[in-house]
Formats: C-alpha cells, structure tokens, sequence
C-alpha cells in the first residue's frame, strides 16, 4: 500500500550512550535503524515520541553513517523530553537535511573555525572530518569561547584535536584559577594567519555572530569566505512548511542552514 | 480538445447531480447565513449560487486542509527499553478523496497553481497535498464583477489558469459557457453532461472583473525587490491590528504550516501539520527564546514580502492572487493595496 516515500515519517534510533557536558548540555550517541549519508552542517529533525520534533545539527564525523551523535541543550519541551530518556530509550529520526559545507570545495585551504558555547557543535563535525584527513588541509585553528570553564563542552577531546590543529579555548569571565585564554573569541582572530584563501566557519549567538562577522570584514575578508550556520525554528525540514525563512529567496533548512555571509550580511549584521 | 459548449442555467442542478453521483464530494458555493461559502453539495440546489463576488472561506481548504494528520503512532509501554526497536509502530493514511470543485474564481484556481509548484514542483514533493490534488478536478467561473477590494487585475489572476483548470466556465445571457480544458474535462463534458449542453461556436467572452482599486506595474517591481518593503513604515495601519490571523487564515496561498503531536489514547498520538500564521508570536520563535517578528509591523511586512518578493524569487509568481479576503474579512479592515499604494516607494 505504502509505495509512495513519504518524506514526514521518522525512523526510529535509540540512544546508545550519553555524555555529560555541561548541567544543561549533553552529548547522545544514536544508533540508527538505517546509515544516512551527510556532510557537516547539515540537521537531522529528532523526533521525542508524544512530544514533537526538533531540528539539531549532527555533531559527528560524516565518516561514520550508522551512528550519529547530536548535542541537545535543555531548552524546551522536547529537549526536555530527550534529557528524561535514558541509554535504550527511543528516538526518531529523519533527514538529513539542509546544505551543509562542500567538502570538496574546502580542500587544500586554511580553515579558521569561531565559536561560542554550543555553537561549537555545528561545525564538531567538520572538525572531526579536518582531525580524519588532516593531511587534505593547510592551517587549522579553531577558536571556542564561552564564559565560564564550567560552560565548555567537549572537554574530553581538546587534548586530541590540539595534537594535530591549533585550538584556542578562551573564557570571557574566567575565574582566577585559569591558565589559558582570556576575554572574547574576538581578541584572537589577530593571532591567526589571514590570507585570500582562508575559510572562516562562524557560529554563536546572533550577536557573537555579528561581531565577528563585522571584525573579519574589518580585516579585509571577503564576505563570501565567511561561512556561518544559522538556527530557525524548523519544523519539516524540506521547505515545504515555509517556517525558516529569512528573506525573500532563502529557507534555512533547504538553502541552509550553512550560509556565506555574503548570502545573509543583513541578517546577521542588523543584531549589532 | 472540443470546442466551446453552453450549458443551459437550468440544468445546472442536473451537472451538480451528476458530478455528486460520479465524485466523492462536490464543492460548491452555497448561501450561507454569514455569505457565501464553499461547502459540500448534499443536493440542496435552492442554496446553490454562482453570483457571487468573494466566499468566506476559501476552496483551497478542500484540497489542503489547515490541519491534516500526517500519521499516528504508539509509543510501547514506557519508552525504556532494553533491547533496540526496529520499527515504530508508525501508521498513516494519505487521503483521496476524488472531489470537484465546482466555479471557484480564477484567482482562486490561481492560488491552486501556486501552491502546485511550492508543494510539487520545486525538490521535496509533499505527498498529502499530491494524492489530494491529483484526485480534484477543478471548474473556474470566469468573474465579472469585483467590489472596492479586488485587485485580481493589477496581478492578472482575473483570467483562467489554463494549465491547472479542467474546465472552464463563462456566465453569459445564453446560458453558462463551457470549455474542456484537460483531458478530465473534456472526458466530464463528453461522457456525463452530453445530452444537457448544446454546442457554441461564438468568441470566448474576455473576463472583465473591472477592479475599483489597482496596483501599478511599477510597485509591483518594487515590490518584488523586496528592499523598499522593508523600508516603508507601516505603523499608522497596523495599528489597529487585533491580531486575529484572519487574514492568514483566508488567504488561499498561505501555506506556512507547524508539526505538533497531539495525544490521542494512552500511549498513542498523532503527528499533525497545522496552517501557522506569521501574524502570532510563536511563528518566529526561535530556540533562546528570541522572536524574530516582535512587532505587529514587522509581522505584516513579512506578509507582504512574503507574498511578493519571496513567492517571485522562488517560484517565479506572485503568491498574492488579489482575492482581497485579507481586507475584506479583516474586522479592521487593514488594506495591504492601501499600504503599498501609499507607503512603497523607489
């Protein structure tokens, strides 16, 4: 009966293991039912039976397709529905959607990853794409900031991405125990080689955004090497509930939500 | 395809029967207590009426349903569990109902066509809307008369769509002109209304709707910049918005919609896909609880800019069809044509 695919129905994952980051951000690794296909950036929508269905970017290597690991910050109702469920417990999922970085495009070239808080979960994917074919790559820096050490998450795994790309870990509001960088993500783009070629993958608040946006143009990058991954409220993920759209011409979930600034200047620059 | 034919007025109750008997549902225009609306034929000619300028509800409704229940499924008892679950006990139903609607105006068959190619026709092909549609046929009413308003003509939404009509129909002194214009309408007009329509060979009378009100071309291409939209001031007419979401509501194009699950028994639910309107506070909600559209002027500026340089980019035609539900039925009466015609400049 059922010949037509129907694009609104789920497949079911369960949850494998759960980390925790922070109080309220944890990391579930899901075993799906069937292996997807994706590329960093791109969102999967996570359905909480009898709750509803959220998008959240996928936080694991594209290299692995049965398993995917996606990082949930207690917000709402849904994502208070996943933090209740427990390894073993059920989730659906469907997608991939969205563009998601060109993998193919990004080769050979300087990468330069800025991020606050769980921004960093957006482009965690592309890092442990980079970590896997160091090689295929130039200069590598990832900036991550947030206020607190307390805030940080991926704790775990600094130690292995500082072994092969230069990591900056910084904190706006450090305690006095703190032996690392201090103040905003702002402050260290100076410490980073910019030439033509370089890549600048953005992700944060809308006003983190902003600013960086605006101090990277300051420095003479192009808006089109500026790649930022914008959140909306998705609810299909296909562009057929019109919901995610940002100005005339763009839907984040099938445009996006991996955008060029060039694409989105006015978007991102008005929160300033 | 056939030529033109004349049905006589009266033997339309005798086409409605016929339709009613070969279709699952016939849509037609009835009197009703609040105007004139769409509402299922059940063989009551007396409320039938094809004069009319504007329903109350818009036939759209008939194809996408503002709520539509993509699937049901059960959770098993507690959502713990052991061992992994291959499938879930998903179920759902597409619904086909073979329906007609019967004289919708041409701007309505219009919003049709648009919705055609942002549900079907770009990428990802929403399936609810297809098994609907594919089963609908549709029969325009060429419209002669419009009230302060309409503005079918500054979008040229006042003449039939003749890639997404089956038939169409013309009202004349004669009697009601008639032509196929698919293979299903010519199959309706040959095998089931034979023997009640007599041939004309006369010229296809041109629509004259004659707008009281008007768009010009030039603020239509501004419009479709999008840029001057954002910059015009909205304010004095928004003012008296009572954010009800009629317009929205009514409006025959719109189509932004929301998924929520809905409990219905112990351990089961539904997955429903609901119209949203962008005139609420949720519709740009987003995850730290920021809204995007905080004011009333900005949420009626996207619904403008929505309709025109969002619907242009994307899927190369105006998603306004100039019906004038949005001002007509708004209790505040907000003209969108007022506000562009006065406000949008170069």
């Amino acid at each position: 009966m059922q010949t037509v695919r129907n694009p609104y129905i789920p497949k079911p994952a369960h949850i494998e293991s759960i980390r925790y980051e922070t109080i309220d951000i944890r990391t579930y690794t899901l075993h799906l039912s069937e292996p997807i296909e994706f590329t960093p950036g791109q969102f999967v929508e996570v359905l909480v039976p009898g709750l509803g269905e959220i998008p959240i970017s996928i936080a694991s290597s594209p290299l692995v397709r049965n398993r995917i690991e996606i990082t949930v910050q207690r917000r709402g109702m849904v994502t208070t529905g996943i933090f209740n469920m427990g390894v073993g417990g059920i989730l659906g999922i469907r997608g991939p959607y969205g563009k998601g970085v060109p993998l193919k495009e990004i080769k050979d070239k300087n990468i330069v990853i800025i991020a606050t808080g769980i921004g960093i979960a957006a482009w965690r994917s592309l890092i442990l794409y980079i970590l896997e074919r160091r090689n295929e790559f130039k200069d590598v820096t990832v900036i991550y900031g947030t206020r607190y050490p307390e805030d940080l998450i991926y704790r775990y795994e600094y130690d292995y991405w500082s072994s092969k790309i230069n990591l900056i870990v910084t904190l706006s509001r450090p305690p006095e125990t703190w032996k690392g960088y201090k103040g905003r993500v702002t402050k260290y783009i100076d410490k980073v080689k910019i030439d033509e070629e370089t890549l600048f993958f953005v992700c944060g608040s809308p006003v983190v955004m902003a600013s960086v946006a605006k101090e990277l143009i300051s420095r003479g990058v192009k808006p089109d090497k500026i790649l930022v991954s914008l959140e909306r409220h998705m609810k299909c993920g296909m562009g057929l509930c019109a919901r995610c759209m940002i100005k005339p011409g763009y839907f984040v979930c099938r445009d996006g939500p991996v955008f060029t600034l060039s694409q989105v200047k006015e978007e991102i620059l008005g929160e300033l | 395809m056939t030529g033109t034919h004349i049905i006589l007025e009266d033997k339309l109750e005798h086409v409605l029967a016929r339709l009613s008997r070969e279709y699952d549902r016939v849509i037609v225009p009835q009197k009703t207590r609040n105007g004139v609306a769409f509402k299922e034929y059940h063989g009551d000619y007396s409320k039938v009426t094809l004069d009319y300028i504007r329903t109350i509800n818009n036939p759209v409704l008939y194809i996408k349903p503002a709520e539509i229940t993509l699937y049901t499924y059960t959770i098993p008892e507690g959502i713990m569990l052991k061992e992994p679950i291959k499938a879930f006990n998903i179920d759902y139903e597409i619904p086909r109902i073979r329906q007609v609607l019967f004289a919708i105006h041409p701007c309505d068959a219009h919003a049709i066509r648009y919705l055609d190619i942002a549900l079907t026709g770009k990428g990802v092909v929403d399936p609810y809307y297809k098994a609907m549609r594919d089963n609908t046929v549709i029969i325009v009413l060429e419209c002669n008369k419009s009230d302060e308003y309409c503005f079918c003509e500054s979008l040229g939404t006042h003449e039939t769509p003749e890639d997404t009509a089956d038939i169409k129909l013309a009202k004349t002194e004669k009697g009601i002109l008639a032509k196929p214009l698919s293979d299903t309408g010519e199959r309706i007009i040959k095998e089931l209304l034979s023997d009640i329509i007599v041939e004309y060979d006369g010229e296809w009378p041109k629509p004259k709707p004659g707008n009281k009100i008007k768009i010009p071309e030039w603020k239509l291409k501004l419009l479709e910049k999008g840029e001057p939209v954002d910059k015009a001031s909205a304010e004095k007419y928004v003012e008296k918005c009572v954010l009800c979401e009629t317009c929205t509501n009514l409006c025959p194009t719109c189509f932004c919609s929301d998924i929520v699950h809905v409990p219905i028994g112990i351990n089961k639910f539904k997955a429903v896909k609901r119209k949203a309107s962008c005139q609420s506070r949720y519709y740009s909600m987003i995850a730290v609880e920021k809204v995007l559209l905080e004011r009333k002027e900005l949420r009626f500026k996207w619904r403008i800019l929505h309709k025109y340089a969002f619907s242009k980019r994307m899927y190369g035609i105006y998603g306004c069809v100039g019906c004038g539900r949005c001002t007509a039925l708004c209790p505040s009466k907000i003209s969108i044509v007022e506000f562009i015609n006065k406000e949008i400049e170069g």
